[in-house]
């Protein structure tokens, strides 16, 4: 699979939590959790779901923690890391 | 805006209310209760409410349907609101649940009310009650009209649905997949699904409720518990775990089978979608089927497992939006048979006990008119099938476990021990 950075993976989430939650792709801030970008239990399977369609990877099935989602940019950096592992 | 057309989510929500016409309340509302520090008068109650002159002509429409559409709408009125503000002297250690099933068994002043509020003077502290009719208003909703009312802000008129039934083939397929998913839970109408149900039916009986208030500090440990087990932002399908652990018993204990199930009906706030987001008005939820054979119980881990993967296939499956998109077509189908139709559907055999878990989302004020606030309970009325439901909120990082019932449905022994087995899952050192 090609590399992608992590910025373009943030790039990416950025988009698509946008799309979730109803709000511009600016107002999406990668520094931010999550919850506090307006993510909840039924806004992150969907979040999941855009990662799998993306990326090609199950999160679900790939330990996640609270710092994995403790920003955008976090869950990027856990993106980057297990495309690059497979 | 002097007409809101419903979507098919709210022409459930009038059938449900329909359900319940024989019962004391005569409709499917909910209270909120803020528990408060410190007296408030009669007066200046009164006066804080009439912050929600703004909202009067949605709070005094009514339902009407489209002559030529046949779509059903929410009908504005030019009416003055004046919301009953009553005023009763409590006794100091008086109890939220029984002060808020009595006012939420009572019935709206006609067809035009659809909020009423409530004060008990409590000695130095002060309950308050808002009762809502769900015609007008779903749980999260209800959270965001008070913190509305505390900000002093404006209501915003709420978007309209076209009432032009359009897009036709897009919404029979969702309802084609609704069904589908409905059959394969049903397993074509070969599973047996436990119910509390007296052989008579007790539909005119009062609504009760029981609550179990979980600290802070217990709480946020229980959910640490959770995310260890089933990954970040799984609290509903933790707590839907429990919830399937804890009425395992009673099912048993009346009989039912090993290779039984317990269907749990949750409803799902849909706000954190485009089309949903900051609706404080009608209805933005969508309905969600979990369910596991009884046997399963004696595993924990298994269930917890298995509630995480229904929750995630009804989000992949599309399930949730589909119902609601599905919904729509109903609407055009005179309410007494859809309120048959929904009474199959939604309750009797095919549901055990109803589910809500609502986080922190629309009020996160810690004062309420200006004084500190104590503690906010949801307690839904609940409609005569499945005439049980647990219900949980959120405040404060503090947990409200709400059971509420309809009385003759379930006896004191079998309450005591749910709320027992509830209780035990958030002490410190069993976890669940």
């Amino acid at each position: 699979m090609e590399t992608v950075s992590p910025a373009q993976i943030a790039d990416t989430l950025r988009e698509e939590i946008a799309i979730i939650t109803g709000r511009e792709k600016n107002e999406v801030e990668p520094d931010k959790s999550l919850a506090e970008n307006g993510i909840n239990s039924l806004g992150f399977v969907e979040l999941l779901l855009a990662v799998e369609k993306h990326f090609g990877i199950k999160l679900m099935e790939n330990a996640m923690s609270n710092a994995d989602i403790s920003s955008v940019n976090a869950l990027a950096a856990k993106i980057e890391k297990i495309t690059r592992k497979n | 805006m002097s007409k809101y057309y419903f979507n098919g989510i709210d022409w459930i929500v009038q059938a449900l209310n329909r359900q319940c016409r024989k019962t004391p309340s005569r409709n499917n509302g909910f209270v909120i209760a803020l528990e408060l520090e410190g007296a408030i008068s009669e007066n200046e109650l009164q006066k804080f409410m009439e912050r929600a002159d703004d909202a009067a002509k949605l709070l005094t429409g009514k339902t009407a349907r489209q002559k030529f559409h046949l779509a059903p709408y929410w009908k504005c009125s030019a009416r003055k609101l004046s919301i009953n503000v009553e005023f009763r002297k409590g006794s100091p250690d008086e109890d939220a649940s029984l002060a808020a099933a009595d006012f939420a068994n009572r019935p709206f002043r006609g067809k035009r009310e659809h909020l009423s509020v409530r004060l008990v003077s409590r000695g130095k502290d002060s309950l308050l009650l808002f009762k809502f009719d769900h015609l007008l208003f779903d749980g999260g909703g209800a959270e965001l009209f008070l913190a509305a009312l505390n900000d002093a802000a404006q209501f915003r008129e709420p978007d309209c649905f076209s009432p032009q039934l359009s897009d036709w083939r897009d919404k029979f397929e969702s309802g084609r997949n609704v069904n589908r998913f409905l059959r394969y839970i049903n397993a074509e109408g070969k599973r047996k699904f436990f119910t509390f149900h007296p052989e008579q039916s007790a539909i005119s009986t009062a609504n009760r409720f029981r609550t179990l208030h979980i600290p802070a500090a217990q709480a946020k440990a229980f959910f640490a518990a959770g995310e260890e087990k089933l990954g970040p932002f799984m609290d509903t399908p933790f707590l839907l775990a429990l919830v399937f652990g804890a009425l395992a018993e009673p099912a048993t204990g009346r009989g039912a089978q090993d290779n039984d199930f317990i269907l749990l009906p949750a409803t799902i706030d849909l706000r954190s979608r485009r089309e949903h987001r900051n609706r404080i008005f009608f209805n933005h939820w969508s309905l969600a089927p979990f369910n596991l054979p009884i046997a399963a119980a004696s595993h924990p881990d298994l269930v917890m497992q298995a509630m995480r993967e229904q929750f995630i296939e009804l989000v992949k499956s599309k399930f949730l939006t589909n119902l609601d998109k599905a919904n729509l077509l109903m609407r055009i189908i005179p309410l007494p048979l859809f309120t048959k139709m929904s009474s199959k559907i939604f309750a009797g055999a095919s549901g055990s006990c109803s589910f809500a878990f609502l986080p922190e989302s629309g009020f996160k004020a810690k004062t309420f008119a200006g004084r500190k606030i104590r503690n906010l309970l949801h307690l839904p009325l609940i409609p005569p099938k499945p005439g049980i439901g647990i219900f949980i909120n959120r405040y404060n990082e503090a947990l409200n476990i709400v059971i509420s019932f309809r009385e003759e449905i379930i006896s004191e022994a079998e309450l005591e021990n749910l709320l027992e087995t509830l209780r035990k899952a958030f002490e410190p050192v069993s976890g669940i």
